[in-house]
């Protein structure tokens, strides 16, 4: 079904679930966007990667891979008014719903652990508060933490309940409204926390260590794909999540820029992060174990998390005023956590909307089932270690899958009657011809086959289907999830779109 | 701190942070023109 034919489809939502102005807008999708990995995630990579001259693609990459699927997003859900799987058969046609499904899943699947990981958060920030994380220290913390083999599922339903309350609410009274508390009060605190940790003595070397470029790495090809898998991961281009909060956007409001203040909006809050903890971590390292703070900064640890949840605790412990700022770091995360976790309920919750479920019967089935589905990853490190890994990389496969729907769509055509619209601040040129037919289909081209290779030299078991983190894995779950979308399309379609 | 350092958190940050600033307050004044726009028509 074209654009054009189908548009009698299309069901502009009540003014009354419309985000009641821009600033709120932008303030849930700077929400989705900026999660825990920017806290803790972007200091390792930029730390594993040279440093300064890691910034660079990572920069580049904001602009030729993100902010064009950022506008995809926004414009297939404004059009569509509708989820991932109504999205795509909206814009390609209904035989290519599955595409939109795999994106949804893909989200989905991450929505499952990604509470788990929320509900470590907000353990910790218990522990902050009640003073136990301090005088434990934060790796015996973490072990007593996940040897209790309860705590973890308890905080996963916590997160999960909790972040279902707040969509339950509606997306002005509920996501708005929160997103309005969250946001203002992490870029507050990651602000503080930053002004805090440079002017420790010691820092400067932290500044150098994160900023001071050695050109030369920009000759390893390496640095350019963590730039890009960093910079998609990070800005949420490509998990469906921008598209769903633009099915409640005004006719009027102007893709271009809200998507460009989304990335810059994120990029911003790594930015803050990677300052706030590298500084502090030159700072605070004693001179005598100077020699770790290499291993300090680039130990992934379990769930990326060793830098937050084993030396943030350790280090801040001993600056002055430090309970307070571990209590302060972890609320942070809390909110970056929360506002991501949001975005993804809401997601998930819109594709059974579209398909006919009443929004609080949605939501309770996918709360329901994304606590239960959340659980093994709660309970095993190895099974959520093996989600992460799958559904991560399976996001490069969702920002390829936008491209190729406006690819099929018509570019021009799509930029035109899509994005370029009279209410526009900002023009977009033909670059984002550009972008979307040669730079997105190739940057994803390379980064598979980057990936693939990694993947094969990583033992003689990467074909292995069971395996934590091997191709074999990937490609089966993908395969089984693409295959069961195609399989099921007609139904889907018809449950979505409308008979046909 | 060395030039290296100083040079590039100029770039990096002039360019991210005084992106994002800039885009807000883009955003933040075509909203309000729109709305004085809207109360004009009303």
């Amino acid at each position: 079904m074209t654009s054009s034919a189908s548009a009698q489809i299309t069901k502009i939502p009540k003014a009354a679930e419309l985000f009641s102005s821009r600033w709120g807008l932008l303030l849930a999708a700077i929400g989705m966007a900026v999660g825990t990995g920017n806290i803790w995630r972007f200091p390792r990579i930029a730390a594993q990667n040279g440093g300064g001259a890691f910034l660079i693609p990572w920069f580049v990459f904001l602009l030729l891979w993100s902010i064009p699927l950022l506008m995809i997003e926004s414009a297939m859900g404004r059009h569509a008014r509708k989820g991932t799987v109504g999205a795509f058969g909206h814009i390609m046609g209904r035989n290519y719903a599955w595409m939109g499904c795999f994106v949804g899943f893909c989200s989905m699947a991450i929505m499952f652990y990604y509470s788990v990981v929320a509900g470590w958060c907000v353990k910790y920030l218990l522990g902050a508060m009640n003073g136990n994380l301090a005088t434990t220290g934060g790796r015996d913390y973490w072990e007593s933490f996940q040897a209790s083999g309860w705590e973890p599922v308890f905080f996963h339903l916590v997160a999960i309940a909790g972040a279902g309350a707040i969509v339950y609410r509606g997306v002005v009274g509920g996501i708005e409204r929160a997103n309005k508390l969250l946001i203002p009060l992490l870029f507050a605190i990651l602000m503080l926390g930053t002004v805090r940790a440079v002017t420790l003595p010691g820092a400067a070397a932290g500044l150098d260590f994160l900023f001071n470029p050695d050109l030369s790495q920009l000759l390893d090809y390496r640095i350019w794909l963590e730039g890009l898998t960093q910079s998609a991961w990070s800005t949420g281009a490509g998990y469906g999540l921008l598209l769903t909060y633009s099915i409640y956007t005004r006719k009027r409001d102007d893709i271009v820029m809200n998507s460009m203040t989304i990335g810059f909006g994120n990029n911003s809050a790594s930015l803050l992060a990677g300052i706030m903890v590298i500084a502090a971590v030159f700072a605070l390292v004693p001179p005598e174990q100077a020699g770790q703070i290499e291993e300090i900064l680039t130990t992934a640890g379990p769930g990326n998390t060793a830098l937050s949840f084993y030396w943030v605790p350790e280090l801040f412990r001993q600056m002055p005023g430090g309970p307070v700022f571990l209590v302060l770091f972890f609320v942070a995360l809390v909110a970056a956590a929360i506002s991501s976790l949001i975005a993804m309920i809401e997601m998930s919750t819109r594709i059974f909307i579209d398909a006919g479920l009443p929004r609080s019967k949605a939501l309770f089935f996918v709360c329901g089932g994304g606590f239960l589905l959340g659980i093994p990853s709660a309970l095993s490190l190895d099974f959520f270690n093996n989600q992460d890994s799958v559904w991560g990389v399976g996001l490069m496969v969702s920002g390829f899958f936008f491209a190729v729907a406006v690819r099929k769509f018509g570019t021009a055509r799509f930029r035109r009657e899509l994005i370029e619209t009279a209410d526009n601040d900002l023009p977009v040129g033909r670059w984002f011809d550009f972008a979307v037919n040669w730079l997105i289909p190739i940057e994803f081209a390379v980064m598979i086959v980057w990936w693939m290779s990694q993947a094969t030299q990583g033992g003689e078991d990467w074909w292995n289907p069971i395996a934590v983190f091997t191709l074999g894995t990937c490609l089966f779950q993908w395969g089984l999830a693409i295959g069961l979308f195609k399989l099921l399309n007609g139904r889907i379609a018809d449950a979505t779109l409308g008979p046909q | 701190m060395q030039t290296g350092t100083i040079v590039m958190m100029v770039l990096i940050l002039g360019s991210v942070w005084g992106g994002f600033a800039w885009l807000l307050w883009l955003s933040m004044r075509a909203d309000a023109h729109r709305r004085s726009a809207d109360r004009d028509q009303e």
